[in-house]
């Protein structure tokens, strides 16, 4: 009789979408830890002190969120054209 | 306008076209069809040429504006929450030209909201299914994907005017009334194109067809409804108006979808017909809770009471739909995201619906005590049952009108996530800073904190901050759902040649040994589909589907076998013994463990020694 193996190893990694995406959250969230430990009682900066080129937009965090729906939609604007050309 | 004279028109509209729907025109039912299509078809001239008479271009048409809409919508919404706390934090738009007002900002998402993105998805979802239901497409697939078009501007110049003075001050109808009236415009040929679908076809009428049908009417009643709005402010009339925009429009179609995606998604019959019946005549005959920011200043008393129960009666046709959705999907909602997407707007119909029910009763005539979180409630009405059920639709749906699956299940499974949490963490938060703003911003409570030189903490901007960011979700999931639906309609695997959709199911099917119940569904087996048994069984003809064992069985005992154990599991098993076959799992022997390799073996009767490789080798000789 053969003896089984008390527990064994699989060669699966995950995705580097996946690994990416849990760095990046993790990033953002020990900058968040690290900002308000340095610069107790200040807002987070806005896109416009960050980039100087959005100076104009002023510090509100909001325009971050806004950056992302107008990448998203950037993409998808990016794939319609590109499937239609391949097409 | 009297209260009562609003009631009974609508009924009696509704109670109409239910009859007529069903009983036809009579001796003019023929000419009606013909010159309906006529309509549909070449009523529009040389516009109706521009777009393909092909089967899923009306439902995909206007899929790919719902889904645009939304996008915009949740962006909108997002933004009114987020400058709810930072009201200046979009000050720099107004370089550009935009800078609305809080009234100016709520005017637009509620058109964006309710008329394009919920409204277009249901809707596209409506033909998808109708076509789906009766042989494969609209009566007039161009007619459909113009009126898209059409619709679609329609919202767009709501949006523009929504940023004008022109909006006035009422609960959700800011418009001007004669600007709705074009969406019952719009609504009729939809509201024909449905009904001529389905007099097209044969197989009879099912629950979430009479939804759409029926959700249609409710539109076009609020056509003639709003000019008689035109001729002066009503208070009840506006109120009537949204309560039916909610729950003889949104709701019913939503509704509607979540009928006929889960059962359909997942291969199972609706479990029970009366329940969805009981949804089906709730939801016109009751008031919907939804809609709880519409308020009534004084009625009478026995107004008052009379809506109240006519209010509650409408939680009647939203637990029935919880539980018979919920039974039919059983155990098995894991399966399909859209499903889980569509479950998820069911199941928050209950708690959403019991708070828009206490607020909007005493919205009527009362004290409007809960009007501090009426806001809150209708946008979770908006985007966690409908935004939730639209997109689980779609998800189920729109590759039917393409013929090709979406792109991805992991942007699938994004998607209900963030709708998930997003949804829920806004709801949960937002709720707790109204509450608190309530209680700080009471007078009592405003004059003893100054009394006593008190400021208050501002919790509740922080919970804002963090609902917001929830909200944001949404958003995202959105933007998620276009990219999956976008590749996939480019590069989605072919769901098969007859694509984009099924026809309808085989008059008659034949049945060779044993089978599953699955696999006559996938082999589009209907229910009123005849199955036969071949092999002169005695068993042909109208069987049931839970009589399938028995021919199995009888040949078994006609072929001499002995020990007739009379079970399906144990049949099958024998036919594979005596075979010698084994049949070798989805993921292969290898991802077996031992142990059950030795099970296997030894229940087919093989030699279970030695390694893992010398038993699959066995395996795989047998």
């Amino acid at each position: 009789m053969t003896e089984l193996p008390e527990m064994t190893e699989g060669g699966e990694e995950p995705t580097s979408a996946r690994v990416i995406l849990t760095i990046s959250a993790i990033g953002a969230l020990a900058f968040m830890m690290l900002y308000s430990v340095l610069y107790p009682g200040h807002p987070f900066p806005g896109l416009g002190s960050v980039l100087p080129l959005f100076s104009e937009l002023g510090d509100s965090v909001v325009w971050f969120f806004l950056m992302g729906i107008g990448l998203g939609v950037g993409m998808l604007v990016a794939t319609l054209l590109g499937e239609t050309i391949a097409d | 306008m009297d209260f009562k004279i609003i009631v009974l028109s609508y009924i009696i509209w509704l109670l109409a076209v239910r009859f007529l729907a069903s009983r036809g025109l009579g001796p003019f039912s023929s000419f009606a069809k013909d010159f309906t299509g006529f309509l549909l078809g070449k009523g529009l001239g040389p516009a109706n040429d521009l777009i393909e008479d092909r089967p899923g271009t009306g439902a995909r048409t206007w899929y790919a504006h719902g889904i645009l809409w939304f996008i915009l919508a949740a962006t909108l919404s997002f933004t009114s929450l987020w400058t709810a706390h930072e009201p200046y934090a979009l000050h720099s738009l107004g370089a550009v030209g935009y800078s609305p007002t809080t009234e100016q900002a709520t005017a637009a998402v509620h058109v964006a909201a309710a008329f394009g993105a919920l409204s277009m998805l249901l809707i596209a979802s409506g033909f998808a299914s109708q076509a789906k239901l009766c042989g494969g497409r609209l009566a007039s697939e161009s007619n459909a994907a113009l009126m898209a078009w059409a619709w679609s501007g329609v919202v767009f110049v709501g949006v523009i005017i929504s940023h004008t003075d022109m909006i006035g001050g009422t609960n959700w109808f800011e418009l001007p009334p004669v600007y709705y009236i074009l969406f019952t415009v719009l609504g009729l040929p939809l509201f024909f194109n449905h009904l001529l679908t389905m007099s097209a076809s044969d197989s009879p009428v099912l629950i979430p067809q009479w939804f759409f049908v029926m959700g249609f009417a409710a539109l076009i009643w609020t056509g003639p409804a709003t000019m008689a709005l035109m001729t002066g402010e009503s208070e009840i009339l506006s109120w009537m108006l949204v309560k039916v925009l909610f729950g003889g429009w949104l709701l019913s179609q939503a509704l509607g979808v979540a009928h006929h995606v889960v059962p359909s998604a997942l291969g199972v019959p609706l479990w029970s017909r009366s329940l969805a019946s009981v949804a089906l005549f709730g939801t016109f005959l009751t008031f919907s809770p939804l809609g709880a920011a519409a308020e009534v200043g004084a009625v009478s008393d026995s107004l008052q009471a009379i809506v109240a129960i006519l209010l509650t009666l409408s939680l009647l046709p939203i637990i029935a739909t919880v539980a018979n959705l919920a039974t039919t999907a059983g155990g098995r909602m894991s399966e399909s995201y859209g499903v889980k997407m569509t479950m998820l707007g069911v199941a928050l119909l209950v708690p959403i619906g019991v708070g828009s029910l206490f607020t909007s009763v005493s919205a009527f005539g009362g004290g409007a005590e809960q009007s501090h979180i009426a806001a809150t409630l209708d946008t979770l009405a908006i985007w966690g049952v409908c935004g939730a059920i639209a997109l689980g639709g779609a998800h189920i749906l729109f590759p039917s009108t393409t013929g090709r699956s979406l792109a991805s299940v992991n942007k699938s499974r994004w998607t209900f996530f963030l709708l998930l949490f997003g949804v829920l963490g806004f709801g949960v938060g937002q709720l707790i800073a109204d509450h608190v703003n309530a209680a700080l911003g009471a007078e009592v409570v405003v004059a003893a904190l100054e009394e006593a030189g008190v400021t208050p903490p501002d919790t509740a901007v922080a919970v804002q901050v963090f609902a917001s960011i929830m909200f944001y979700a949404v958003a995202i999931a959105g933007v998620l759902s276009a990219q999956n639906m976008l590749s996939g309609a480019f590069r989605g695997t072919k769901l098969g040649d007859d694509t984009p959709t099924r026809g309808t199911s085989p008059r008659r099917h034949i049945v060779t040994g044993a089978t599953t119940v699955r696999n006559l569904l996938s082999a589009g087996v209907g229910l009123d589909t005849e199955i036969s048994m071949e092999g002169g069984s005695g068993s042909s003809g109208h069987i049931s589907l839970a009589d399938l064992s028995a021919p199995e069985a009888d040949e078994e005992s006609e072929e001499g076998e002995e020990g007739e154990e009379g079970e399906d599991d144990s049949g099958d098993s024998e036919e594979d013994g005596a075979s010698g076959a084994v049949l070798e799992p989805s993921g292969g022997f290898s991802k077996m463990l031992k142990a059950e390799l030795v099970s296997v073996a030894e229940s087919a009767g093989l030699d279970s020694s030695g390694t893992k490789a010398d038993i699959i080798a066995r395996l795989n000789a047998a």
